[in-house]
This record gives C-alpha cells, sequence and structure tokens, in this order.
C-alpha cells in the first residue's frame, strides 16, 4: 500500500474514530456540569460539579444500585436465554429436515419484519389478562423467540458449517444434543459473541415495554429511572441526568469491551481442511 | 467463553435471590435516598419509613396514586406523610414518567378496570379527555366545601352536567415577566403600571418590540420568540379546536397569534427562540431579552432556578411581572379519583389534603412561592412581598389574574393539536407558507389524527 | 435392509428437528403471535379511543387509508431518509471490516478502531437526539456558531427548518448509529472463512481485491443478506431519532411510517384500526422486498460457481 493511501485510510479512521466517541465525551462532560451551565453554553470541558451532580441524583430518589442491579438482571438473563435458544432454533432448522420445515422459518423471517407497534397493545392486554403486569417475566421470556438472532445464526452456520463434521461426531457415537452442545456451540463462538452484544445492548435501553408493564419504582431498570428525572421540562437538573445517563452507559462499555475480543482478534475459526 | 459464562450464570442466580422477585407489588413506601429498595423479601412490611409506623403495613389499606412525574411524589414525603401520621392508609405511589405512555397506561386501566389506579394525577393538555368519562368520580358526592376553589379551575375539571371530576392544587394565571433595568433603558419606565402601558394590547406591543430593537441597534428583543405567546392565546379562545357539533375550528384569535408572529420574525423583532430551548433560558441571566410570558409558577419553577449566569451574576430582584396585552392561564395538573375505587373514602381525604386544606396549602405558598387554587389560603399572602420581583405582591397580583380566566377553550385533544399548530405557525412566520396553506395544513394534520371530526 | 435401517433412523433423528425449535414457536406463539393476530383483527374494524366495543369493518380501512394523504407521506418519507443511509452505511462497513480482515495486523490500532466504530451503537437514541437538537440549534447552536466564526455562513442557518438539511441529518444519525455494527456482523462473517481458502488463492498469484471478491463476497453472502434484509426492516421501522428530534417537521419532512403509526395509536382519538392498517401495508411491503432479496442472493448462488 502506497504512502499516501495508508496516509488517507488512517486519516478516515481517525475520522471516524472522533465521531464516534464525540456523543460520548459530551455526555461524560454534562456529567460534570451543573445543570445551568449547560442548558446555557456549550462546552467540550468538564467541570467540578460531579459529585453535586450525584448527590442531586440520589436526593431525587434515583436509586441507582437498585436501577443497576434490575437491568443488570434483566438483561443478562435476557441474553443468556436468548443465545442459547436462537443457537438452537437455527440449528434445528439448519441439519434436520421435518414437515413444514420451510414455513415455519419463512414465518421466523416475517416476524424480523414486524413493527414494534403492531404489538405492543395487544402485548399489553395480553399481560395484564395474563396477570403478568409489574413482573420481570414478559420483559425476559418473550426474548427466547428472537427471529434475528435465529435468522443470523442460521446464516452463520450455513456460512461455515459442514455436513462432515456432524456426520463425523455422529459416526463417533455422538448423540444429537452432544453434537449441538459440544461441537456447535463452541464453533458459532464469534456469533454468539456478536449477538450477545447486541441483545444486551438492547435490551438494557430498552425503555418503552418496561415502562408499560412495570409499575413499582424499586423494580425499574437504569433508564426509566433516569426518566424519572426529566420530570417537566422546566425542572430538569440536567447535569443530574446526563450523570445518570452516564452510569447507564458505562456497564455497556464494559460488557462491550469484554466480549469484543470473540470478535475482533484471533484467528478464522473454518474447522474443515479443504 | 465457557468460564465468563458459567461466571455470568452465576452472577444472575445470585441476583434472583437477593434481586427483585417477579412477585406483584407489596406495599413499598418511598422514602428518598436512604432506601435500598430491596424487594427480594417479598413481605408485607415497609422497609423503612421516617415516621413512626407501630402497625404492620399489611393492615393498611392503600390507595393507589399514578402521576406523570416526581411533583406529586415529593408531595406526599414532604407534606402529607408528616401530617397523616395517623391515617389508616398508606399511599403508594407510581411515576410514569413519559407523558404518552402514561395517558395509555391510565386509559387502559380505567377502561378495564385492572390494575386501575384510586387516584391519579392529569396534565391540563389532558384533563378534558378523562374528565368527560364516566371513569371518573364525581366530587360533589363527598363531603367537600368547594366554595374556596379558584372557579376557574374547577370549570375545567367539571363535565358536561356539572359533576366536579377532579381537583387542582394549582391556579395558574399567566403574565409578562420583565426585566426592570431593561425596561429603565430602553422604555424609560420600570414600575409596573408604566410598563404595563407599553404592551397594553398586541399593537402597541409590536410599536415596542420595534422600538427596543431599533434603540438597542438588534441587540436586545421585547422576547425570545414567538412560541412564548402559545398559551397566551391557544388557552383564551372562545370556542376551542373542536365544538359541540364535532367541527373544527380555527377561532380567529388565532389569526391575530399568525399576524403577530410573522410580524415579530419577519421583521426580526425577536430572538426566534422556542420555548424550553436553551437559547430561550440563556435570556433569563443574561441581558438580552426585555421579558418572558409566564404563569405564576414561572417566577419559582422557571426564572428562580435560571437566573444566574456562568459568572454568578443573577438577576434576581430585577424583574417584575404585569398582566401583558391579554389575560391567559398556562397549565396545571388535576387530581381525579377512579369512580370504582374501593378505597374512596381514604383517597377522596387525600384529594380534600392536597387542594382543599388551608394549613397544608399555606405550607406550600411559603415553601415553593406558587398559587395555590385555594382563594383563602393566597389571600393570605397577600402582602408578601417578593424579592425576586423586586418588592412586588406577587400573590395578590396573579391572584387577581385569575378572576379573569375563561377556560372554554380547553378540550380533550389540546396536547396533539398543539404541536400541529406550533408546526403550521412557525412554518408561515418563517415564511415557508402562505396563511392560507398553513391554515389548510394544519385542517389535514387535524383530520388525519381525529378522523371524525368535521372539517370544512 | 440396511437401507431401511437407514431412512428410519433419519426419520427418528428428524424429529430432533422439531425438539429444537419447539422452545421458540412456542413462546413465539404465546408472547409474540397473539398481540399481533389482535393487532391484524383490529385492522378489521373501527376501534378507537376510549370505546370497547366496535364494528366490523372488512377491508373499509384498507382502501381508505389510501386516501390519507399523510399516510403516503410517511412512507415516502421513510424511503428517501433510509435511501440516504442504506447503502452507504453497508458500503462503509464492508469496506472497513474488509480493510480489517485482509490487512490483519498490518493497521496499527485495529482493535482499538473496531472498538470504537460500535460505540454510537450503545447510546440511546433519547441521547443522541439531545445532542443533535443543541448542536443544530439555530441560532445559538455550536455548528452555527463554528460556522459563522470560520466565515462559511454568513449568519445562524435554521436547520431544522430546511427539509432537505432535516433529512440528511437524520439519515447521517441513523448511518453513524448503525455502521459499527453492521461492521462488527460482517467481521463476524469473516471470521467464519477458511484462511486455508486465502493461502491457497495467493499461492495462485491472487491479489487483494481478487481474494475478496472470489473468495470473501461470495463466502460472505448468507451474513450480507442477513444484513441487507435486517438493515431495510430496521430502516423502515425508524422511529426513535425523528421523533425525538423534530417529531417529524419541518412540515412532516422526516414524519416515518412508524411515527404515522405511533401517532395514530397514541394521539389525537387514538384510531387503533388505522394504526393497525398501517402496520399490516407495512408489513406487506417490507415482506415483499425481503422475498426479493431473497431471490436475488439465491439465483447468485445457484448460477455462480
Amino acid at each position: 500500500m502506497s504512502k499516501v493511501l495508508k496516509g488517507l485510510l488512517y486519516a478516515l479512521l481517525i475520522i471516524l474514530s472522533i465521531l464516534s466517541i464525540f456523543p460520548f465525551w459530551i455526555l461524560f462532560v454534562n456529567a460534570t456540569r451543573a445543570s445551568d451551565q449547560i442548558t446555557q453554553v456549550f462546552s467540550l470541558m468538564p467541570s467540578n460539579f460531579l459529585f453535586k451532580n450525584f448527590d442531586s441524583l440520589l436526593s431525587q430518589g434515583f436509586d441507582v444500585y437498585s436501577g443497576f442491579r434490575n437491568s443488570i438482571f434483566i438483561s443478562t438473563t435476557t441474553t443468556i436465554l436468548s443465545l442459547y435458544f436462537s443457537a438452537l432454533t437455527a440449528y434445528g432448522f439448519k441439519v434436520y429436515n421435518f414437515k413444514f420445515k420451510r414455513y415455519l422459518y419463512v414465518v421466523i423471517i416475517l416476524s424480523i419484519l414486524i413493527p414494534p407497534q403492531l404489538s405492543i397493545i395487544g402485548f399489553y392486554q395480553l399481560m395484564v389478562k395474563m396477570g403478568l403486569t409489574n413482573s420481570y417475566i414478559p420483559l425476559i421470556v418473550p426474548m427466547i423467540a428472537a427471529p434475528a438472532t435465529v435468522f443470523f445464526f442460521r446464516q452463520y452456520l450455513d456460512s461455515i458449517l459442514h455436513k462432515e463434521l456432524i456426520e463425523a461426531a455422529r459416526i463417533d457415537g455422538a448423540n444429537e444434543l452432544y453434537v449441538f452442545h459440544k461441537i456447535v456451540m463452541p464453533l458459532i463462538q464469534p456469533a454468539l459473541a456478536t449477538m450477545g452484544i447486541f441483545t444486551f445492548v438492547v435490551s438494557w435501553n430498552d425503555f418503552f415495554t418496561p415502562l408499560m408493564i412495570i409499575t413499582s419504582k424499586s423494580k425499574y431498570t437504569l433508564p426509566m429511572l433516569i426518566a424519572l428525572l426529566r420530570g417537566e421540562v422546566y425542572m430538569v437538573d440536567y447535569g443530574a441526568m446526563y450523570l445518570g445517563l452516564s452510569l447507564s452507559v458505562i456497564p455497556l462499555i464494559i460488557i462491550y469491551m469484554l466480549f469484543s475480543k470473540y470478535i475482533i482478534d484471533g484467528t478464522t475459526l473454518g474447522s474443515v481442511k479443504g | 467463553m465457557r468460564k465468563i459464562l458459567s461466571l455470568l450464570i452465576v452472577l444472575v442466580l445470585m441476583m434472583g435471590v437477593i434481586g427483585c422477585s417477579s412477585n406483584n407489588s407489596a406495599s413499598e413506601t418511598k422514602t428518598g435516598t436512604d432506601t435500598e429498595s430491596n424487594a427480594g423479601t417479598d413481605t408485607e412490611k415497609d422497609a423503612e419509613t421516617e415516621t413512626d409506623v407501630t402497625e404492620a403495613s399489611a393492615e393498611k389499606e392503600i390507595v393507589n396514586f399514578w402521576t406523570f412525574n416526581t411533583d406529586f411524589e415529593a408531595l406526599i414525603d414532604d407534606y402529607w406523610r408528616p401530617a397523616n401520621q395517623d391515617a389508616n392508609f398508606d399511599i403508594v405511589v407510581t411515576v410514569i414518567p413519559d407523558q404518552v405512555t402514561y395517558m395509555t397506561k391510565l386509559q387502559q386501566a380505567l377502561q378495564t378496570g385492572a390494575d386501575a389506579p384510586d387516584l391519579f394525577a392529569m396534565d391540563l393538555s389532558y384533563v378534558k379527555k378523562f374528565v368527560n368519562t364516566p371513569f371518573l368520580a364525581d366530587l360533589t358526592q363527598y363531603d367537600l366545601d368547594l366554595s374556596e376553589v379558584v372557579d376557574y379551575t374547577m370549570a375545567i375539571s367539571s363535565d358536561s352536567e356539572g359533576a366536579v371530576k377532579g381537583l387542582s392544587n394549582q391556579s395558574t394565571p399567566g403574565g409578562f415577566y420583565y426585566r426592570r433595568s431593561i425596561a429603565e433603558k430602553y422604555l424609560g419606565v420600570s414600575e409596573p403600571e408604566d410598563v404595563q402601558a407599553f404592551v397594553k394590547d398586541w399593537d402597541t406591543f409590536i410599536e415596542t418590540a420595534r422600538m427596543i430593537t431599533e434603540k438597542s441597534n438588534g441587540e436586545i428583543s421585547i422576547v425570545s420568540g414567538v412560541t412564548d405567546f402559545i398559551n397566551v392565546f391557544l388557552n383564551t379562545r372562545d370556542e376551542g379546536w373542536i365544538n359541540e357539533s364535532n367541527e373544527f375550528v380555527f377561532d380567529d384569535l388565532l389569526n391575530t397569534y399568525f399576524d403577530l408572529s410573522k410580524t415579530l420574525i419577519s421583521e426580526n423583532l425577536t430572538e426566534n427562540h422556542n420555548q424550553w430551548s436553551e437559547g430561550w433560558y440563556y435570556g433569563m441571566s443574561h441581558d438580552t431579552t426585555l421579558g418572558y410570558f409566564l404563569p405564576a409558577w414561572g417566577h419559582p419553577y422557571v426564572l428562580t432556578q435560571n437566573c444566574e449566569d456562568e459568572n454568578g451574576n443573577s438577576t434576581s430582584g430585577d424583574w417584575a411581572v404585569i398582566q401583558g396585552p391579554r389575560p391567559y392561564f398556562h397549565g396545571g395538573t388535576w387530581l381525579g379519583m377512579y369512580s370504582d375505587s374501593a378505597v374512596s373514602e381514604e383517597a377522596v381525604s387525600v384529594i380534600e389534603f392536597f387542594t382543599l386544606n388551608e394549613e397544608h396549602l399555606s405550607e406550600l405558598i411559603v415553601d415553593k412561592n406558587d398559587l395555590t387554587a385555594h382563594k383563602g389560603a393566597n389571600e393570605k399572602f397577600y402582602d408578601v412581598k417578593s424579592e425576586f420581583l423586586g418588592g412586588q405582591y406577587i400573590l395578590k397580583v396573579f391572584d387577581k389574574m385569575s378572576e379573569d380566566i375563561n377556560p372554554t377553550a380547553i378540550g380533550a385533544y389540546d396536547r396533539d393539536i398543539k404541536g400541529l399548530f406550533v408546526e403550521q405557525l412557525t412554518a408561515y412566520a418563517n415564511g415557508e407558507k402562505t396563511k392560507e396553506e398553513a391554515i389548510a395544513d394544519l385542517k389535514k394534520g387535524v383530520k388525519n389524527v381525529i378522523p371524525n371530526v368535521i372539517i370544512d | 435392509m440396511s437401507e431401511l435401517t437407514d431412512k428410519t433412523r433419519l426419520k427418528k433423528r428428524d424429529w430432533y428437528g422439531y425438539l429444537f425449535i419447539a422452545p421458540f414457536f412456542i413462546v413465539y406463539t404465546i408472547f409474540h403471535l397473539m398481540p399481533i393476530l389482535n393487532t391484524i383483527f383490529l385492522s378489521f374494524t373501527d376501534l378507537w379511543g376510549f370505546n370497547t366495543e366496535y364494528t366490523f369493518v372488512g377491508f373499509k380501512n384498507y382502501i381508505d387509508i389510501l386516501h390519507n394523504e399523510l399516510f403516503f407521506k410517511a412512507f415516502i418519507n421513510t424511503l428517501i431518509v433510509w435511501g440516504m443511509n442504506y447503502l452507504p452505511q453497508i458500503g462503509l462497513a464492508l469496506f472497513l471490516a474488509a480493510l480489517f480482515v485482509s490487512n490483519h495486523d498490518k493497521i496499527r490500532g485495529e482493535g482499538m478502531f473496531k472498538v470504537l466504530f460500535y460505540m454510537p451503537n450503545i447510546i440511546t437514541a433519547a441521547s443522541i437526539a439531545i445532542l443533535f437538537i443543541s448542536l443544530f440549534a439555530s441560532p445559538n447552536g455550536s455548528i452555527n456558531l463554528l460556522l459563522v466564526d470560520l466565515g462559511i455562513l454568513k449568519e445562524p442557518f435554521n436547520f431544522y427548518r430546511d427539509v432537505t438539511v432535516t433529512r440528511i441529518i437524520v439519515a447521517f444519525i441513523g448511518f453513524w448509529m448503525w455502521y459499527g455494527k453492521t461492521m462488527i456482523i460482517l467481521l463476524a462473517g469473516m471470521k467464519g472463512i477458511n484462511p486455508n481458502l486465502y493461502e491457497a488463492a495467493e499461492i495462485d498469484g491472487a491479489n487483494n481485491r481478487k481474494k475478496f471478491t472470489k473468495i470473501t463476497l461470495p463466502l460472505l453472502k448468507p451474513i450480507l443478506l442477513f444484513v441487507f434484509i435486517t438493515n431495510f426492516a430496521g430502516g423502515m421501522r425508524m422511529f426513535d431519532i425523528p421523533f425525538l428530534l423534530t417529531d417529524g417537521g419541518p412540515n412532516y419532512a422526516v414524519e416515518t411510517i412508524s411515527m404515522f403509526i405511533y401517532k395514530q395509536a397514541f394521539t389525537g382519538s387514538q384510531n387503533f384500526y388505522l394504526a393497525s392498517t398501517a402496520s399490516v401495508y407495512l408489513l406487506m411491503f417490507v415482506s415483499l422486498v425481503t422475498f426479493v432479496l431473497f431471490k436475488l442472493f439465491d439465483d447468485k448462488e445457484k448460477e455462480g460457481k
């Protein structure tokens, strides 16, 4: 690669990086400024109101710890369940032939396309009928069926899974469940990590569904608690709110950092020669 | 990967044990900063309360209260609990911090009766919607003394048969808050009666606007933007958006608003900021704007919070408030009760406390400097001077204004149509379309969200 | 004889298929399908607002809504705004993924770049909206101040009152929030490609571009299909950003079909029947495009190597 090209490339990468970090920077900076500073002047420099804002958060009844705990619980269980059952389902479609297979798969594809507004009211009414309001069940259990994740795993399997591998294992005497758990699951680690991060982020940031379902404050997720800070437009403590937003984003960054190496580094995983 | 997975599973299981269970809400009370709300133990005892609870609250009745922001939650903690320690019931507050979700949930709950709250707050922009349904209790059926309630607040929450479906704890007459120093510099006067002469009607208002802009070389404007007038016009029309025959009405007053905005913007007489935007706040602590159209609660909740600039200089004391070109009102919150509430006596007592209890309301006035909807309470403070407003008798001034308020324009669809209206107003005022186009587009927009309204 | 036992063994084993997909479909039917069917049912009624009773009106809504100017406008807006974002986003993501894979270990800070590019997807739309509202505000928003200072603009420009500019801003935000995620998906897909293939190609004298077009792209097809479909579906559902940024303005310029549906269902007289009808139309449209995409990708596979 010529030096000029390389230079341009790096310039592009750096510009994109700055663009990507920019909002986080503003978020964190504003978390350290006072509310009226924020509404009046735009600045890239941090100030020294961090602790005051934190006190303000707590005094407004913003139970950081409770919100954290709830969000982590919901997002983690959702992610684990979603990943496992999506992989299971995708594998089922990939490897076996059974009646109605095509139609069922089409149903999955279609459900990715369905706009959420289509079901939210019906979903809420159903939960009311089932007596599941103010519970985490409507937030977690439905995630067992995650069509987009299934679709992705299926495509991924199409890409890297070869029948020979499975046949080989079967000949060695492995039963179906063993093949899935011990051979295929490790094989799709990058896919699991990728979808794991996405599912976690989406679940963490989901605001409207919990809002419809949950009514007791002790069960509120972090984004819901942050929304409480907004109150009426004129009484918002913007500093505290930005601090709340920052606190909400940090766990996501951490989780992402932890899992990114499964997608980013390492060797490729083609395991069948030729 | 394996290790992290197992770690996560362990974490999750731990959370499940100490974290939140998914059973329905035990009676919880909000207790401020030192609640580590551990609903994991789903017994029905209060976690911690500041009051001395001798009985287990499992024996207490619960009044479920829904609201859309933390205001009432704070009011309950700061005022109701201390004053009602011996009550045989407690209030559980649920805050749903998004107006649309709040309205939807409330509607669903009242309609189906499932999980319906006993008490709930309603904002002015949609109170009429709920008032006209059979799901709200008629408060005149209870032994309440409504004689001192500010009239217009009750008019809004009464349905067509005279049943009072809600009560407010706030009276929200609006005025024009202006900066004394700026008035002195560009109008030559600074006392309220004198300044009022400069803004006594819209024509004079425009003249004054021109004068200020010219004298200050464009540095100072009379107001921050044309959306400042939104409540001045919308809330004071003779007819609301939709009349009794279900027809859409474009009140002539709105033409005045259109023309006023067009003039102000095309002649650059304002900074063209929208209400509640950053630029709009700026003028409260700096010298760029003569005044703001805000209601009684504008002074304690908006101006006082935003009067300091980045160097710590404050504009407090440099303000005063006058009627302005037109009496109006802005905002308000009503408390309503579910018609099928199982704890109606208790719920009514809560409403009574917040809206009719003179002792509480007096405390509120002292603490918050706001105007209540109770004439008796307000009267007690007529001779209190406001330092922020350079010594004006703020409550007296505003309470007088309440008498002139005519709320007939308030309707069920106000919230939605307001947004559509502002869009068309802005488009017209900024020269993006003609007035006929703007009004036509407004009608189209209304017809789109309210298909069965009749539009000519 | 062995054939029979083979077939029965096959048949028995295929039952595992049902077992594996059962949890998905059970949960799906209960929690997703029922609400959806309920909504579709509503599109054949006239249910609105506080009412609990309704009448069955057949296909009336489907015809009526076609006369609704705003409905079409919303559809077209969604296509326009998303169109500005769709291909560039996938293109850039593909470019970056390819860059990183074929120059593995040669670009300094590669790992860091990859991490950073995904970050915008982590922040909620609400936070981004707050930020962009204040950035492009007029007359004192930061961008305006900057451009006027630099002399590029003579006076502040009211960005959010300009139809085209607002659309570009919304498209840009969508692009910027999602390109990292798309890149990661493509990276994950590329990781599954056997490195021996590349080695073999190099021995045959192939350069980077040949390796990319002859090996990477074809093998990436399943993942690419996923990307094209999910991005399209996601784009058509765009709601948060235009809603929070300008509530569809100026003059409905960025009012997307999702916003139209939302406003029908939750504002005004709350016309659930209209919201449902619009949703069904949206579903039909997206299904059609998806079907076409599937065909496109499938055909290439059949005719090609």
